[in-house]
């Protein structure tokens, strides 16, 4: 019986701290800064990067925050991998973020920030982050559709969306049935 | 008693614990593992709502749609037997899991849903509330599409959504005789009640890929309280 109740409160807990995560979130005011010598330039001044085009860390942060993760929340296939117990998608945002402006040429770090608001750190390894999970190609497509789709809504130009879903592709396969 | 005897019996306890584990996770014993307070790999189903609400402030629009098509099923009307009963009456195979919550269908040939598009959808996805298991989104995705094609059927889909819902959609990209796929065409509608679209893009070795959302964006937090108190 007291295993029921345990499982019962787990369960609220766990549902109300994914509610105030997503309510929270990571609520950066500044980007954060890489620990070590990162390419060490400021992607507002200088950096001619398709990162600093779309606004540094803080500019993929916020579409992430205000568009791309809530229609991403929106689809039911993919809402199950965001919510889950481990990581809000508040971390998933920050994560995600520093991944693509490092990787579009941005000064965040590759991996291993500690998302400020819940201690998660940031990994490296795709498929680690994934294994368990038997994510299929099509979402993995669905997933690239909705960030693409959502890039375009915000006006994002076509050539910065390729860049984005490059990136993305770059990681297909240690997503892919780990 | 011997130190090997010991080694022996962790071991068989480290096996088993191993073993049960990973039968908990085979598609069978997935509601008992729910049960047990859920896999860290997935959210449980009334995470997903509550995620699920949270992403709908974000995205409604500020007025009432003039309607709310969902390729022919009645968003918040519709059941989770209604759908299955329309998907055995055609011959498609569809798997539900989370609980009920979803509902997956393979290869359903457009002429099985109401649109204007032609060919097949590779899959299409019904999200069903955690409460009563009502509609309350539907998707669908193809891939491996050419340009033409996929132009085509984009086009039947935004003149079908225009038809029902009006030429002003909130955001608009649509496909030129020259469009190529290597950059994102797509129509949005987000009302405060209905958000849909389509959207299309060309992926690397995926041909292009489409797909259509349509969601009922009416907050129902109500009905999501309740059935998390109902599966405490």
């Amino acid at each position: 019986m007291s295993g029921l109740v345990s499982t019962g409160v787990r369960k609220l807990a766990a549902a109300a701290a994914v509610a105030v995560a997503l309510a929270a979130g990571p609520g950066y005011t500044t980007a954060p800064q890489a620990a070590g010598p990162e390419k060490g330039r400021d992607d507002r001044g200088g950096n001619t990067s398709v990162a600093a085009r779309l606004g540094g860390f803080m500019g993929i942060f916020n579409f992430l925050d205000r568009f791309a993760v809530p229609a991403e929340l929106a689809d039911p296939e993919i809402a199950p991998f965001f919510a889950n117990l481990t990581e809000t998608p508040g971390d998933i945002e920050t994560c995600l973020a520093m991944l693509l402006d490092h990787d579009l040429g941005g000064s965040s770090p590759h991996n291993g920030f500690i998302v400020p608001a819940t201690g998660h750190q940031c990994r490296s390894s795709m498929s680690n982050i994934h294994r368990g999970r038997n994510i299929p190609d099509r979402i993995i497509d669905k997933f690239i559709a909705i960030v693409g789709e959502q890039a375009a809504f915000v006006g994002v130009a076509d050539s910065d969306i390729a860049e984005v879903a490059k990136v993305l592709e770059r990681y297909r396969g240690g997503v892919r049935n780990k | 008693m011997t130190w090997w005897k010991w080694t022996v019996r962790v071991g068989a306890v480290a096996l088993g614990a191993t073993a049960v584990i990973g039968i908990l996770h085979m598609p069978m014993a997935r509601p008992l593992l729910a049960m047990l307070g859920a896999c860290p790999v997935k959210a449980t189903p009334g995470q997903t709502e509550i995620a699920r609400r949270a992403a709908l402030k974000k995205l409604r629009g500020a007025v009432p749609a003039p309607a709310r098509p969902a390729l022919g099923f009645d968003l918040e009307s519709t059941t989770l037997a209604d759908v299955q009963a329309w998907g055995r009456a055609r011959g498609i195979a569809c798997q539900a899991s989370m609980q009920d919550t979803l509902l997956k269908c393979e290869s359903v040939p457009a002429g099985a849903v109401t649109t204007r598009a032609s060919g097949t959808f590779d899959e299409v996805a019904f999200g069903f509330r955690l409460a009563d298991h009502r509609l309350v989104t539907v998707t669908t995705i193809s891939s491996g599409l050419d340009v033409s094609a996929a132009a085509t059927r984009f086009t039947a889909i935004a003149e079908m959504m225009e038809g029902a819902l009006g030429a002003a959609p909130t955001a608009k990209r649509l496909p030129t005789t020259a469009w190529d796929a290597r950059g994102p065409v797509f129509v949005e509608y987000r009302f405060v009640d209905y958000i849909a679209g389509v959207s299309a893009m060309g992926m690397q070795g995926r041909g292009v890929v489409m797909r259509e959302h349509y969601t009922s964006a009416r907050d129902d937090g109500d009905r999501t309280q309740a059935s998390l108190t109902v599966n405490r």
